[in-house]
C-alpha cells in the first residue's frame, strides 16, 4: 500500500519534471519533424504508379530503418537522466532515505521513462487518421506495428535505466546505452551475413529490424515480445542489484 | 538499549578503496541533545551521517537509533530519522509546495495530513510567501529552509543536519539556530558544522572526529573545564627582542609563547599550565626594557580548544 503510494508519487514527479524540461520539447519536436519527414517521403514514394497500395503505415511503422535508428537515439536521451541526474545533484540522498525500497525506485524510474517514450508516439496517430480520409486503411497492421515499436522501445528503456544507475554523468549514460543498442541491432544483422549455424539462429531470434517489419505487416510476433520482456527484466534486475548495493558514488 | 539514548554508534567503519573514511567510531547521544559534530575537511562527518541515514552501508560496526539497528532495520530507522544532506540538494524545477507534497507522499501522508503539516511547516520556517516560486529561483537561505522543512516533515525522533547553516547570512543563521533549538525535546539533533560559535550557541554536546576516528565526545562545558589549555595571557608591548622571549620561556609554568606584530607593537599570546603568573610576566618584560601597553587574561573559547585538540590528534 505504502509502496504503491510511493510508486505513484515518484512517477508523477518524474513525468512533471520531464514536462518542465526543455530537453523533452527538443526531442519531441525533433521526433515529430523526423517522423513527418519520413512519412512524407514514404507517401511520395508510394505515389508512383507502380507502388503497392495501402502500404504507407506499414512502411512508416516498420518498413524503414530510420524509425529504428531514431528510437535508438531518442530512448537513451530519455533515460540518461533517470538516475544520473539525481546522483549528480545529490537528490538521490533525499530519495533513498525516506524508507522506500529500491524496487519501487527502479520501477518508478522505468515506468516513467517508458511512458515518456510512449507519449512521444501519440501525435503520430494523426497519420492514419489523415490517411483514412484518402484511402482505405487496414487497422490490424497499424495496431501490431505500434505494439512492436512501443514494446521494443520499452526494452530499450530498461537498458537505458540500467546504464544510468552507474554514473553521475548523463552523457556517459546515454553513450553507453546507444552503443549497446547498436550492438544488439548489429548482432541481429548476423541473420543476413551468416550462412548457417547456431549463431545465425541466435541472430534471427534477436533481429529487431526484421521483427519490426513483421509487426508492421500485421504479425503479432510473440517470440519477439517474449524476447523484449526478458531483456527488459534482465536489465531492470541488474539495475536493482546495483541500486541495492547502495554505493551511489 | 537504554531508553535514554536516541543514538548509539558502535564501532562504525566505512572503508573506501584502501583507507577508512570512518574508522571504528563510537559515541552516543541522549534524547533531547543537540550534538555538534566537528572535524576538519575530510574527517568523515558526511560519511558517518550517510551511514546513519541508510544512504550508504557501513563496512563494519553499526549504530542504533531509537531502538532500531541501522543495518538490520534500515527502513524502520529511516522512518524516525530526518536528514538534510550536505549542500541541501533539492529538485530545482519544483516549488516548495509541490516538493513538500511529494516528500510527504513518499513519507506515507494522506492528503489531509499533508495539507495540515505543510501549512504548519511553511509558517514555522517562514516560506509561506515563496511557496509557489520554483526552487531554482529561491535564494540559498530559502532553499536551506525548504530542505530543513523536508528533514522535519515527519516529526522525526532524530534529525541529522549536514552543515545546515553553511552559506547563510548572519541573520539567517540566527533564525536557523532558533528553529533548531525549538526542535528539542521531541526531536534530537545531530549537526555537523565548521562554525564553533554555532556549537557554543546551541549544542549541548560535542563530538569531534579526525581521520574518521573519535577525538572527543563531551559537553562544551566539560571541554572548557577539563582542557589542558589554560586561558592565554595576551600582552601588547614594544621594545621586545629574542632575549625577552627566551627569558619569558624560562618562567616556570609557561607552555608556549607566540608572537605577532602589528606595526611597532608586539602581541604576545602566552599559554601557561599553572597558576596566575601575570605579575611575573610583567616583571620580566619590563626588566628587559619592554614597554607594556596592555596585559590581560583572555577567556578561553571552544575554538582554541578544538583547534588545539585537532593539532594534538590521536593519543
Ligand atoms: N565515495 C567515496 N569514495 C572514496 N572516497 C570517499 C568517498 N566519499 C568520501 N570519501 C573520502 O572519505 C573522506 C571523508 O569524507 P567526508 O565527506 O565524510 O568528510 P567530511 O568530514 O564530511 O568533510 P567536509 O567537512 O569537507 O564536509 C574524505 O577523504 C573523502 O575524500
Ligand atoms: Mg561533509
Amino acid at each position: 500500500m505504502r509502496a504503491l503510494q510511493q510508486l505513484n508519487a515518484m512517477i508523477l514527479r518524474e513525468l512533471r519534471s520531464y514536462f518542465l524540461s526543455p530537453m523533452f520539447y527538443i526531442i519531441s519536436i525533433a521526433f515529430l519533424l523526423m517522423n513527418g519527414l519520413i512519412f512524407s517521403v514514404i507517401i511520395s514514394a508510394l505515389q508512383q504508379p507502380d507502388a503497392p497500395h495501402g502500404a504507407v503505415m506499414k512502411s512508416f511503422l516498420g518498413g524503414n530503418e530510420f524509425v529504428l535508428y531514431y528510437i535508438m537515439f531518442v530512448v537513451p536521451i530519455i533515460t540518461m537522466r533517470t538516475f544520473s541526474e539525481e546522483i549528480s545533484t545529490g537528490t538521490i540522498e533525499l530519495l533513498t532515505t525516506v524508507s522506500i525500497s529500491e524496487k519501487t525506485i527502479v520501477l518508478a524510474k522505468y515506468i516513467s521513462a517508458s511512458l515518456i517514450y510512449i507519449i512521444l508516439w501519440i501525435p503520430t496517430l494523426l497519420y492514419p487518421i489523415i490517411l483514412s480520409n484518402y484511402t482505405h486503411i487496414d487497422i490490424g497492421p497499424i495496431v501490431t506495428g505500434y505494439i512492436g515499436l512501443l514494446t521494443l522501445g520499452c526494452m530499450f528503456t530498461a537498458i537505458g535505466v540500467f546504464f544510468s544507475v552507474w554514473t553521475r554523468n548523463q552523457v556517459i549514460a546515454a553513450i553507453t546505452t546507444i552503443m549497446v543498442l547498436f550492438g544488439i541491432f548489429g548482432a541481429g544483422m548476423g541473420e543476413y551475413t551468416m550462412a548457417s549455424g547456431t549463431m545465425r539462429e541466435v541472430a534471427i531470434y534477436i533481429n529487431i529490424w526484421s521483427q519490426l517489419e513483421n509487426f508492421s505487416q500485421g504479425i503479432l510476433d510473440v517470440n519477439a515480445l517474449i524476447y523484449y520482456a526478458s531483456v527488459a527484466m534482465l536489465f531492470l534486475w541488474a539495475a536493482l542489484q546495483r541500486a541495492e548495493a547502495k554505493r551511489w558514488k | 538499549m537504554n531508553n535514554d539514548f536516541i543514538l548509539k554508534v558502535d564501532g562504525l567503519t566505512k572503508t573506501y578503496a584502501n583507507f577508512n573514511a570512518v574508522d571504528n567510531l563510537s559515541f552516543s547521544v541522549k534524547a533531547g541533545d543537540i550534538v555538534g559534530f566537528l572535524g576538519p575537511n575530510g574527517a568523515g562527518k558526511s560519511t558517518t551521517m550517510r551511514m546513519l541515514t541508510g544512504f550508504i552501508k557501513p563496512s563494519s560496526g553499526t549504530a542504533n537509533i531509537g531502538g532500531f539497528d541501522i543495518c538490520k532495520d534500515c527502513r524502520q530507522v529511516q522512518k524516525i530519522v530526518g536528514y538534510l544532506p550536505e549542500s541541501s540538494p533539492l529538485y530545482l524545477e519544483m516549488t516548495p509546495l509541490t516538493f513538500l507534497h511529494y516528500r510527504a507522499k513518499l513519507r506515507g501522508f494522506n492528503k489531509q495530513q499533508r495539507d495540515k503539516r505543510i501549512t504548519e511547516l511553511f509558517e514555522l520556517i517562514g516560506i509561506t510567501d515563496h511557496a509557489k516560486v520554483p526552487i531554482s529561483q529561491l535564494s540559498k537561505g530559502y532553499r536551506q529552509r525548504v530542505a530543513l522543512a523536508d528533514a522535519i516533515l515527519h516529526r522525526p525522533k532524530l534529525v541529522i543536519l549536514d552543515e545546515p547553516t553553511s552559506g547563510l547570512d548572519p541573520a539567517q543563521i540566527t533564525d536557523f539556530r532558533n528553529l533548531i533549538r525549538n526542535l528539542v525535546p521531541e526531536t534530537s539533533v545531530l549537526l555537523s558544522t565548521h562554525i564553533l560559535q554555532e556549537v557554543e550557541a546551541i549544542c549541548t554536546k560535542v563530538v569531534i572526529i579526525k581521520d574518521g576516528r573519535l577525538l572527543v565526545s563531551s559537553t562544551p562545558q566539560n571541554l572548557l573545564k577539563n582542557s589542558a589549555l589554560s586561558e592565554p595571557i595576551v600582552v601588547e608591548c614594544q621594545n621586545i627582542n629574542n632575549q625577552t622571549i627566551d627569558a619569558l620561556k624560562q618562567i616556570n609554568g609557561i607552555k608556549s609563547v607566540t608572537v605577532d606584530t602589528v606595526q611597532e607593537w608586539f602581541y604576545l599570546a602566552i599559554y601557561t599550565t599553572a597558576d596566575d603568573i601575570r605579575t611575573r610576566i610583567f616583571q620580566i618584560i619590563t626588566e628587559n626594557g619592554g614597554i607594556i601597553r596592555e596585559l590581560h587574561r583572555k577567556e578561553l573559547t571552544l575554538e582554541n580548544i578544538v583547534i588545539s585538540t585537532l593539532e594534538g590528534g590521536h593519543k
